[in-house]
């Protein structure tokens, strides 16, 4: 497989979810798990573009997929334009859904289509913020459509 | 710089992924522990057979009950008080659904929940104590008890009101559970080494953390080590020390290696304190006019099966009155055990049933006198003149201005208008709603707040505090304040938190204090810092401390160009001349006791559409008028009443643990127990009144619980508003309202 442009391979343990392989093999701990039930999204990942939950997937599942994790999103100094407006709109708090968030409202983005905010919103409703009640992480999505 | 929206230093940190959370260290090592827990409710441990879990691969220890029968959890038994001891795992009986049984320690985690199947437990179920009112004549859970009933209080005459002429209503108030639920769950890893502790813990409050262990296991607390990273939410979940953490801590010392739990999700909403937890009776009485004469109130607590932090507090029947001006009340507050979790801390803890009992009791006399909810309201307020007020139920709250507040919402929702849209949507057969709540809180517990502010030789700065940011932002409000004081650039300065060896002791974040207590104590210790600079710079320009301002990353003679820089004055704390009578170095600790508690206020308006066909409900607005007196940082602040705000309208619509008959939980995943989310929320309107307090020199009140406070009495109010009903109660599930419309039909 090819995480954040790198090639991986090697064996994996069957029963390894793929969120634990990012975390403890790859020690990729910026997915952070939040339910293990994939309810929450905090652990989603882009999976050939499409947002994956991570914590729902065996690692063996990943098999030849490209992945791209908050570590392959941009970097403090050289953020995202996403990443970006979320520092603007202060859309965390204590930023542990983020990464789920942005993986997300990437591929939202990635359809190149405009959504209306109430229309974000839903979309946006398979992951959930206990900290910010949502709205600000909807105004950055919504800008960056622009 | 006070006052401004300035951007937090950690985000770029967090947004990339790069900021370290607790979980995400493991030190060379390190174990797993995994915990077996009851199944049941209630049952008495007949056997414990751990013969093949010891034997499972990876397994380093299985530990039972009689292994930490010697730690006592805290708080601390006391046989007067009918509190029972705790222990980290099942002694010879479970108590509630997820009671920890036994626990493994392993090489994996997946070795370690492998051996917990090999565990085998024989159990004897027993009668439960779930419903409130069995609970309160059933036979005590706890033996050498009388009863289920572990405390009974009561305040005012309740016979008398119950007697009083007047227009009278009475009603039940339900507060089901409700569970924190922060992103990241709870979690410690605890390492031994030369007798010294280091527990990495996610919570809220390290030093607290800290003093409950060196209890806990009859150490100095110097023995003991309590480092936090970033903390993934709290919201009152991480505050006291619980069973789970107690056994790394063990595991860890009887195997000399660090040891790590992670809390699963199942596991938290099984286990973790919940909130709310409380059946509130009112009666209120009035005359015809619509002004209270006398309220009484009666709250019954779920405790759970045993005791934690503030389990026993009256906070409630203390802030029970609200914003009203209320000369007789009479209170009584009975905390129940039965076979539940026990309650715990959640934003709000205590205010919010307060406020929902009493916000339900206007809304309910409004509509017995045909008036409109607002007025009613108008005619009962104390009002400014009042200030500082001195509440028949034993607070004195410190400033308020609560009509004027009620005001600013309904001149920013446009409540007349609302009210004219409301009845033509009604006349086309639209269920529309409006409720109004009016809410004032207790902040600052009359403890203190400490800081520490220390100026490197080269000027930089790094404040120490006790207080824990979970995402708040208080590094960024703090180093607001000492860039004021200062004169210097936030660049310049460095927070620092959540390790008890290096911050000040202090009570940690909660109750909305941390600005308030800390943040001004923070403010002090940087006038101290100021006072000594400037004491310095005046020694080098031979010019009078008394002329000297700070500014720029400068000290300046006022009115003159003479100047020395901040970097230099730091230079000569340290190696140069200080001013005779000034020891070396450029630094200041300050513990700082607030003047009594303040009393953040505020209302919130929710306007609501039912489907009459589903029961659903919709959110169509939420306005929020906040009053939290001098606001240091507005970004900050609005952050803490949106996430409230969402918590509260979740409590009001989808949030509630539930059990099934048989005592099982059957909330256990974030599929069932339903968390907010962005569709079910409107955009928050939000406007502030600023009225200071003389509490503590910043003049701030606490902001982080009030959005929780009011917005659930809003948006049951305005539901209850729609259908013209009173009974209603949260959550206000699809359900419990299509009956409710069904049967105002019939």
């Amino acid at each position: 497989m090819t995480v954040n442009g790198s090639r991986w391979s090697g064996d994996v343990p069957a029963r390894q979810t793929l969120c634990d392989f990012l975390r403890d093999e790859l020690e990729l701990t910026g997915t952070h798990v939040g339910c293990e039930q994939g309810a929450c999204g905090a652990c989603t990942i882009l999976g050939d573009g499409e947002a994956v939950r991570s914590c729902l997937m065996l690692a063996v599942q990943a098999d030849g997929m490209e992945l791209t994790t908050i570590e392959g999103m941009g970097e403090p100094g050289n953020l995202s334009t996403l990443q970006a407006a979320f520092l603007r709109h202060r859309a965390f708090q204590c930023g542990f859904c983020t990464p789920g968030f942005l993986a997300s409202a990437a591929e939202i983005l990635g359809s190149g289509r405009r959504y209306s905010r109430r229309e974000l919103r839903d979309m946006l409703s398979g992951n959930v913020c206990r900290c910010t009640g949502y709205e600000p992480i909807v105004e950055a999505v919504f800008e960056c459509q622009r | 710089m006070l006052g401004a929206p300035v951007q937090r230093a950690e985000d770029p940190a967090l947004i990339t992924g790069t900021a370290t959370f607790t979980e995400d260290l493991t030190p060379a090592g390190t174990l797993y522990l995994a915990i077996l827990r009851s199944p049941l409710p209630h049952a008495r441990i007949n056997s414990i057979d751990t013969t093949l879990a010891m034997s499972s691969p990876g397994v380093w220890a299985v530990y039972t009950g009689a292994d930490v029968a010697d730690f006592v959890i805290p708080p601390a038994p006391n046989p007067k008080r009918n509190i029972p001891r705790r222990f980290a795992l099942a002694q010879d009986r479970v108590l509630m659904p997820g009671d920890p049984v036994a626990a493994v320690v392993a090489d994996s985690l997946a070795e370690a929940i492998d051996a917990l199947e090999q565990i085998d437990v024989d159990y004897q179920p027993l009668d439960i104590l779930g419903d409130l009112d069995e609970a309160l004549v059933a036979p005590p859970l706890h033996e050498g008890q009388e009863s289920n009933v572990a405390y009974d209080r009561a305040k005012g005459d309740w016979e008398a009101i119950s007697a009083m002429d007047g227009v009278v209503v009475e009603g039940v108030v339900e507060h089901p559970r409700v569970a924190p639920a922060p992103m990241e769950g709870r979690l410690a890893i605890a390492q031994w080494a030369d007798g010294v502790l280091t527990l990495r813990i996610t919570t809220q409050a390290p030093h607290l953390i800290a003093e409950e262990l060196a209890r806990c296991l009859d150490l100095p607390n110097s023995s003991i080590r309590v480092i936090t990273g970033f903390v993934g939410g709290s919201f009152g979940s991480k505050f006291d020390l619980a069973e789970e953490e107690m056994l790394t801590v063990f595991g860890s010392r009887q195997l000399g290696r660090p040891v790590k739990w992670v809390e699963g999700r199942r596991e938290h909403l099984l286990t973790v304190g919940h909130g709310r937890s409380m059946r509130a009776r009112y009666r209120l009485v009035a005359d015809e006019e619509g002004r209270i004469k006398a309220y009484a109130a009666d709250w019954l607590v779920d405790l759970g099966c045993r005791h934690r932090y503030l389990s026993f507090n009256t906070i409630t029947p203390r802030m029970g009155t609200g914003t009203y001006d209320i000369a007789s009340y009479a209170w009584r507050l009975r905390g129940v055990w039965t076979n539940r979790n026990p309650r715990g801390i959640y934003r709000g803890a205590g205010r919010p049933e307060a406020t929902l009992t009493i916000e339900r009791a206007m809304d309910h006399l409004a509509a017995e006198l045909n008036l409109d909810p607002a007025e009613i309201r108008r005619r009962n307020f104390i009002s400014p003149d009042q200030f500082p007020y001195q509440s028949v139920a034993g607070y004195t709250y410190d400033s308020g201005n609560y009509g004027f507040n009620l005001e600013a919402l309904l001149e920013a929702a446009g409540y007349a208008e609302l009210r004219k849209e409301q009845a033509e949507a009604r006349a086309e057969g639209r269920v529309i709603g409006i409720g109004i709540a009016s809410y004032v809180e207790v902040c600052g517990f009359e403890d203190w707040g400490a800081a520490r502010v220390v100026v490197a030789p080269d000027g930089s700065v790094t404040v120490l505090v006790e207080t824990l940011d979970q995402g708040q932002g208080h590094r960024t409000a703090f180093a607001q304040i000492v860039s004021a004081r200062l004169g210097i650039p936030m660049n310049m300065i460095r927070v620092e938190q959540g390790d008890t060896s290096t911050s000040p002791y202090g009570w940690g974040t909660s109750g909305s204090r941390s600005l308030a207590q800390t943040g001004s104590a923070t403010q002090t210790a940087a006038d101290g810092v100021a006072e000594k600079a400037k004491r310095i710079a005046a020694h080098r320009l031979e010019a009078s401390p008394g002329d000297i301002d700070l500014a720029n990353g400068l000290a300046t003679v006022r009115g003159t160009d003479v100047t020395i820089s901040w970097k230099e004055i730091a230079s000569i704390a340290y190696t140069g001349e200080v001013p005779p009578g000034d020891e070396p170095g450029l630094e200041e600790e300050v513990r700082l006791r607030s003047q009594g508690h303040n009393f953040p206020f505020g209302a919130h308006l929710a306007v609501v559409e039912v489907d009459p066909e589903t029961g659903s409900v919709r959110l169509e607005r939420m306005v929020a008028v906040d009053d939290a007196g001098v606001i240091v940082n507005p970004m900050l602040a609005d952050g803490q009443r949106h996430g409230g705000l969402a918590q509260g309208v979740g409590q009001a619509l989808w949030e509630g643990v539930r059990y099934d008959e048989s005592g099982n939980l059957t909330t256990a995943t974030f599929v069932d127990y339903l968390l907010p989310a962005a569709t079910g929320l409107p955009f928050f309107e939000l406007l502030e009144t600023e009225t200071p307090t003389a509490t503590n020199p910043l003049g701030a009140k606490g902001i982080g619980e009030a959005g929780a406070i009011g917005s659930t009495p809003a948006v049951v109010n305005a539901v209850c508003d729609a259908l013209g009903c009173q009974d209603l109660q949260v959550p206000l599930t699809p359900e419990q309202i299509w009956r409710a419309i069904r049967s105002n039909r019939e």
